[in-house]
């Protein structure tokens, strides 16, 4: 009785408490929620503008947007799905799941990291605040060609858009350094480098990636904002600018980035597929090889966005591109034979990833088909371009950001998303990718060009446009069964166990969610699976009955893992 | 099942055939982008099939039936080294098929009998026949036309007066950037008399969607009155319609003086300096 009228007032003064604390947070799980929230805050936003997007090019004739709004939204929703959606949350995951696997307290740099989040953060806001200003939102498309973003163009949304990706393409530098570090002086002992969980390899060379990638953005920027207020004309060819020179600058960070938002998500791949097969990943020392060379060829490929320019060496940069399928086609085949003679086990996450193996293949392929120039020549800013790549986006970042979700939520809350949701989650999605992409495919051969609010009824394009707005709603109405999981799932208490799904890696060593300074005992390191180890010696030799995890449902069996051993190792 | 299984190879197909249709292409040059294509759409069925039916097979053959501990073999060097090469070789395949269609469609011959310099401008084209004293420019309140000789190689000279636009012809399955300080030359050869549409491709500004143009061709004789006929009637640019389209920036903000001189410069002798640059 006592206890109760106790923690009653004590109630009202905690929630300020709480929010303070978030606020000045450096814990890397704190942040990492912060990211993760976020993100999926501006995914939300963004996917709000693609349904009106979507709806005003279901018919032709402007039905409710101006053609202004229209290349308004275009604009944002770009930007914010790349550079505040697919970056962020994977830098969410993995400020999250690093120290967590590797078996550290927390990161490198607590602090720069709290910086990094803020930065983000407030890059996103300038960015979006656009709406608000006299002239309205940047414009130019998330690519900024000049000379139109230059002298072309007026008002201070170009300008907030120009400073909101600064401020993120800085916060990832940040970002990367931090992860960089963490991984390599934060590893518990006994964490090789070959033993590390192929996320945490991904999220490495990722960041090794942005750090290359990012710098050049940051100046291009720079120079614009420079030709704009400062009267520059590095841009300008009418005084003696260069206005192909944006473009290389920009892929030369753009490039990079398709794979920066791709690899860290191949990562969640490996850790689902694997521990929902029951068996270790297929060819780990390839896969590692393979991101290395999706890395080192990324470089050198950024003007296969520019074939049509017709001042680019055509032949080079399509035969690069070609290259760079092949590690990506091998990663597929090794995800493959990871599932072949395993115990497949089809939870949510699980079938997210059997999804993308269905529909990022699609994406593939057509991107293939991008990087042969005569081809290119018919898809280039088509719609066609904007099927291929909502097809990798979707297939693969969008659907293993979600499978992430599934995996990782217990770990992160101490409770489960809904599983029957999340099976009408992924079934509406997996319907709705085709149904919108595919007819993009053929609008785009027949020569819908990308970023038009309008077209003609003589063109004939009335039909297929409306088949993909039906298919984007249908995406937008599969969504709201994720956003349900999550509200049911945190007014829920939390009784998920240490290791709900039989995992192997280190962050499922420790509760759920993990205590401030992560684990109170390690077992010991001896493979790129300590947990799975650790079960089978509790299991005794011999004994296989414990390895599948068996339902969600928090209960006894393999909830916990045995840390009676010497920590560290 | 196993009639599911003998069905599966043609999902993908079916998938990409659903959006995979190239347009006919009107020109030779777009005919070899047309065959090229062919190649590349069924070697992306077959790949797409494989991925499809190996991933439906493990899902099937796999699913979870006991707690078994299963297979915990990690690796194969030889599969990895055989799904490592045979990508391999199917992108070398492809390269080569890649660079002969393009040189192709690269290809600018020396002596074409017609040259039409191209300048895109916001938010219209003006296509001025080089020689022949003709000159259409669009005024923004419909397409304008590009009138050609079916059978002959026309060379086109594409300039921009202010910022990127892309000349697109999706029926010639080929496009090209216009960019200022830049000179395009590609060549194109119409196989048969015909109209289509044209339409700018790279985003340039609020009314990039108008941005339309019609390509005519019309047998040699025809269009040889054509030309007599459009020289008889005064053809010139149309005075002062280019120039407002194109915003002027403030002075002192670094934006491009009103026109690097094009639209409203004499017929004929408008020819932009050639730069080789571009030139295969
Ligand atoms: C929910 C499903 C989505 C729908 C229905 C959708 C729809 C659209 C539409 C209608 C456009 C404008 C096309 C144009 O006018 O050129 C667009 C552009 C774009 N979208 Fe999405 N989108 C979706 C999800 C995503 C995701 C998940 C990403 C990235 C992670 C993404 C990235 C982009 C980019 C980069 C552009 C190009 C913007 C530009 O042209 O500057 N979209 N999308
Ligand atoms: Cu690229
Ligand atoms: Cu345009």
């Amino acid at each position: 009785m006592t206890a109760l009228t106790d923690v009653v007032p004590a109630e009202r003064p905690r929630a300020g408490a709480d929010l303070l604390e978030w606020i000045t947070t450096t814990d890397h799980k704190r942040i990492g929620l912060l990211y993760l929230g976020t993100a999926i805050v501006f995914f939300l936003l963004a996917g709000l503008m693609a349904e009106f997007m979507r709806a005003e090019l279901s018919a032709p004739g402007l039905q409710f947007l101006t053609t202004s709004e229209y290349n308004q939204l275009f604009t944002i929703h770009g930007t914010l799905m790349l550079l505040f959606f697919a970056t962020p949350v994977a830098i969410g995951f993995g400020n999250y799941f690093i120290p967590l696997q590797v078996g550290a307290a927390d990161m490198a740099f607590p602090r720069l990291n709290a910086l990094s989040y803020w930065l983000f953060l407030f890059g996103g806001v300038l960015v979006v605040s656009g709406f608000g200003v006299a002239g309205g939102a940047a414009q130019n498309g998330w690519t900024a060609y000049v000379p139109l973003s230059d002298g072309y163009t007026q008002g201070s949304g170009m300008d907030l858009w120009i400073l909101g990706v600064g401020m993120v393409g800085f916060s990832g530098i940040l970002g990367a350094v931090n992860f960089i570090t963490t991984i390599f002086t934060k590893r518990a002992p006994g964490m090789t480098m070959f033993r590390m969980p192929i996320f945490t390899w991904n999220m490495l060379v990722t960041s090794a990636m942005i750090l290359f990638a990012f710098p050049p953005l940051t100046a291009a920027l720079a120079m614009l904002f420079i030709d704009r207020h400062l009267g520059g004309s590095i841009f300008a060819p009418a005084q003696g600018g260069d206005a192909v020179i944006w473009q290389d600058l920009f892929w030369f960070f753009g490039h990079p980035e398709v794979y920066i938002i791709i690899l860290p998500f191949f990562g969640i791949m490996s850790e689902v597929v694997s521990v929902f097969s029951g068996r270790p990943i297929f060819g780990y020392r390839q896969i590692v090889i393979a991101t290395f060379s999706i890395a080192f060829l990324s470089m050198s490929v950024w003007a296969h966005h520019m074939f049509t320019t017709g001042v680019v060496n055509d032949p080079f940069f399509s035969v690069m591109s070609y290259l760079i399928a092949i590690p990506t086609g091998v990663k597929i085949f090794n995800w493959i034979a990871t599932m072949w003679k395993g115990q497949i086990r089809l939870t949510t996450a699980m079938l997210f990833c059997i999804g993308m193996l269905y529909t990022f293949t699609i994406g593939g392929i057509s991107g293939v088909m991008a990087a042969s120039p005569p081809l290119d020549f018919q898809f280039n800013d088509s719609y066609f371009i904007v099927a291929h790549f909502h097809n990798v986006l979707i297939g693969g970042t969008v659907f293993l950001t979600f499978a992430g979700f599934y995996y990782w939520f217990p770990k992160m809350t101490g409770r489960f998303l809904d599983e029957r949701l999340g099976k009408l989650h992924f079934a509406t999605w997996l319907v709705g990718v085709p149904l919108t992409l595919l007819p993009m495919y053929q609008l785009g051969l027949d020569g819908m060009p990308r970023r038009i609010a309008d077209y003609a009824p003589a063109t004939g394009w009335s039909d297929l446009n409306m088949v993909a707005t039906v298919g984007a709603i249908l995406l937008g109405l599969g969504t709201i069964p994720f956003l349900v999981a999550i509200v049911a799932a945190l007014r829920q208490p939390a009784t998920a166990p240490a290791d709900p799904w039989g995992g192997f890696a280190l962050e499922w060593a420790t509760s759920s969610p993990p205590p401030a300074h992560n684990f109170d005992t390690l077992p010991p390191i001896r493979s790129d699976r300590p947990v799975f180890d650790a079960r089978m010696a509790a299991a005794g030799a011999g004994v296989a009955a414990s390895l599948a995890g068996g339902s969600p449902a928090p209960g006894p069996g393999t909830g916990s893992v045995p840390g009676p051993r010497p920590g560290g190792g | 099942m196993t009639r599911l299984r003998r069905a599966l190879p043609l999902l993908p197909v079916a998938a990409l055939a659903a959006g995979g249709c190239m347009p006919q292409a009107a020109t030779t040059q777009g005919q070899a982008t047309f065959n090229l294509y062919q190649v590349f759409f069924w070697a992306g069925g077959v790949v797409a099939a494989i991925v499809w039916i190996l991933t439906t097979v493990a899902v099937l053959r796999y699913r979870r039936r006991s707690d078994a501990l299963p297979s915990q073999v990690r690796e194969n060097t030889r599969l990895e080294f055989a799904w490592t090469a045979l990508p391999f070789l199917t992108v070398a395949g492809l390269s080569v098929l890649t660079l002969l269609t393009l040189s192709t469609v690269d290809a600018v011959p020396r002596d074409t009998p017609l040259t039409v310099h191209v300048l895109a401008f916001r938010w219209s084209w003006q296509f001025t026949y080089q020689g022949q004293g003709v000159v259409v420019t669009g005024d923004g309140t419909q397409p304008p036309e590009l009138v050609l000789p079916a059978g002959q190689t026309t060379e086109i000279v594409l300039n921009s007066a202010d910022v990127i636009h892309s000349f697109w012809v999706p029926d010639f399955l080929f496009k090209r950037d216009a960019i200022p300080g830049v000179t395009n030359r590609f060549a194109f050869t119409v196989k048969q008399p015909g109209t289509w549409s044209g339409q700018c491709a790279r985003y340039c500004g609020l009314y990039h969607d108008q941005m339309t143009f019609v390509v005519r061709a019309m047998p040699a004789p025809q269009f040889l009155a054509w030309l007599a006929a459009q020289r008889a009637a005064g053809s010139s640019p149309v005075p002062g319609l280019a120039s407002p389209a194109v915003a002027s920036p403030a002075a002192g903000q670094g934006g491009p003086s009103p026109l690097p001189g094009a639209p409203s410069s004499t017929p004929g002798a408008s020819s932009p300096a050639s730069s080789p640059g571009s030139v295969p």
